[in-house]
């Protein structure tokens, strides 16, 4: 196929719609590093935010984790995490052997949380901690975002599950397998991939997560970084500048390492 | 061999109660607090325990007279209008060139596009804000500068996909209509618009939604809530009032009128399935 070679309006409009996309990014970085508590005047170059930053009492609190916030945002993404990842590929297994009309039931009503705007489930969760009285607090948090992540893994999964040939697990049981060693030594295996898919975006969810987090614990004083970011929306701290381009950086390293290891495999595979 | 056959059934069976931790997150986080939400949209505020007795209507009628909801929601719904048109108009043209590229420039466009969005909306919001009071001052507090802030945020969920639905395009298709007699321009309008469709459709269902419902943006770049959304309204009712019924009652409210939308928009897709091998992506 030929491929139509592009003009010179449309290399600008891509460049506009670049710069548009990362100048804030960039200027996030570079303000980073101003000496000036201000964040539209460059005054010079120094190190200081970074220091100030590790040693914010709020955000890194290295004699007791639990009172800062990094340190419970990570815990309660790998934690929800964890708990969504084997609750939702578990579901996504026996989901392939129930009923085709209990199974359209059971994606109905798993797309809820997913296709709601997410105002909705923060409001919908606020009334239940708050009938339940059960008082906001990391723990409701952590429960909000099992919540939200579950749906998300069991569509990830679920159709690597579906697409499996259900012979390998009979024959697996023929052979003499328990239900335990088949589910170990044969199922999960095949559907790996798709297991970290939706760790992977169950963990994101749940670190970034804003809106939820604030409705059922955002008034017990539990911060999670977006909580953080929020409520000193109005005082805007340098230190922030730093955390996020710190956070810009491991990003951004992440991905340019996904991209060089999945071009090198193009090449192999030409 | 039947023996075996029965052995294999049996342990299948067994399969089926791993299911059950599953179940109790979709029923008790899921299912039974949007049943509370509507029982508590009828309740009066400032109850507590798990079966208040009250029944009121106080909160319904008070959308019908109080101008708040009626503000919020209307503006609501225009700046979602305006962000989704705006996406729509730098998107589309963006995922056509982009499928116009090599193989391989495709691939790095599309992380380029996506990359962002791995990063906290927070961060980004407030990275924008920043270049905003840098060189536009005078978009703060406007209806333009909050519209600019969701195409920021939500421009790649428009992005993808359409890119995904012309990527898929058969090429046969546009040949044929060029040996056909077709300018490029009436089989752009005539070919090319009509295959994309339900990609457009799922791209301004994930960019009206979300856009409608934000928190943040107007918060970050309309700080002296000038510009009042439903959202906000919410959050208002909630955190500083503790108007929990009310803020149910605006929720379901919410959630008819985007049911409504989603329905109307999904009936629009008459082309929903001609492409080859076509995913739903919505």
């Amino acid at each position: 196929m030929k491929k139509k070679s592009i003009n010179l309006y449309q290399i600008t409009f891509l460049i506009l719609v670049f710069l548009f996309i990362y100048a804030p990014i960039i200027s996030i970085a570079i303000f980073s590093f101003n000496e000036a508590n201000s964040l539209t005047r460059w005054s010079g170059f120094t190190f200081d935010r970074y220091i100030e930053l590790f040693t914010d009492r709020e955000l890194f609190n290295w004699s007791n984790p639990r009172e800062s916030i990094v340190f419970m945002t990570l815990w309660i993404a790998v934690a929800s995490t964890f708990v969504s990842t084997v609750i939702g590929t578990l579901a996504a297994i026996a989901l392939t052997q129930t009923k085709k009309i209990f199974r359209d039931i059971t994606m109905t009503v798993n797309n809820i949380p997913i296709v709601s705007p997410e105002i909705i489930t923060a409001v919908s969760l606020l009334v239940l901690f708050g009938a339940m009285q059960i008082a906001p607090s990391y723990n409701t948090m952590l429960l909000a975002h099992i919540a939200f992540s579950t749906p998300y893994v069991l569509i990830t999964v679920y159709p690597k599950v579906k697409s499996l040939d259900p012979n390998i697990a009979d024959a697996a049981y023929d052979l003499g397998a328990s239900p335990l060693k088949a589910l170990i030594k044969v199922i999960l295996p095949q559907i790996k991939v798709a297991i970290i898919a939706g760790a992977a975006i169950a963990f994101t969810m749940s670190f970034d997560d804003f809106i939820i987090s604030y409705f059922v614990a955002g008034s017990s004083g539990d911060k999670n970084i977006s909580i953080y970011l929020y409520t000193n929306r109005l005082s805007p701290k340098p230190i922030i500048n730093a955390f996020s381009t710190i956070i810009l950086v491991i990003i951004g390293g992440k991905i340019t390492y996904d991209y060089f290891k999945s071009g090198k495999k193009m090449e192999e595979l030409e | 061999m039947q023996d075996l056959m029965q052995v294999a059934k049996k342990k299948r069976k067994l399969e089926h109660y791993l299911s059950i931790p599953y179940y109790l997150v979709l029923i008790i986080l899921v299912v039974i607090p949007i049943f509370l939400m509507v029982v508590s949209s009828f309740q009066y505020d400032n109850q507590s325990g798990i079966f208040p007795i009250s029944f009121t209507l106080n909160h319904y009628m008070d959308f019908l007279k109080a101008t708040a909801f009626v503000r919020a929601m209307t503006s609501s719904l225009w700046i979602a209008l305006a962000t989704t048109v705006a996406t729509l108009l730098i998107g589309y043209p963006l995922a056509y060139f982009i499928t116009h590229m090599k193989a391989r420039t495709q691939v790095t466009m599309l992380l380029l596009i996506n990359a962002p969005m791995w990063i906290n909306m927070l961060l980004r919001v407030r990275a924008l804000e920043q270049i905003i009071r840098m060189f536009t001052p005078f978009l703060i507090d406007s209806f333009a500068g909050v519209v600019i802030g969701l195409v920021y945020i939500y421009l790649p969920f428009m992005v993808l996909p359409i890119y995904a639905v012309l990527s898929k395009i058969d090429p046969n298709l546009l040949e044929s209509a060029a040996d056909l007699g077709a300018s490029k321009t009436k089989t752009l309008f005539k070919v090319i618009v009509p295959l994309s469709l339900s990609g457009v459709l799922s791209g301004i269902l994930m960019v009206f939604l979300p856009a409608a419902t934000t928190i943040i943006i107007p918060q970050y770049l309309a700080p002296s809530q000038n510009i009042y959304m439903i959202g906000t309204l919410i959050e208002k009712s909630i955190i500083n009032n503790g108007r929990i019924s009310y803020a149910s009652a605006v929720a379901i409210v919410l959630s008819v009128v985007i049911l409504g939308i989603v329905y109307y928009i999904k009936k629009l897709d008459k082309y929903k399935g001609v492409n080859s091998n076509e995913k739903e992506v919505y």
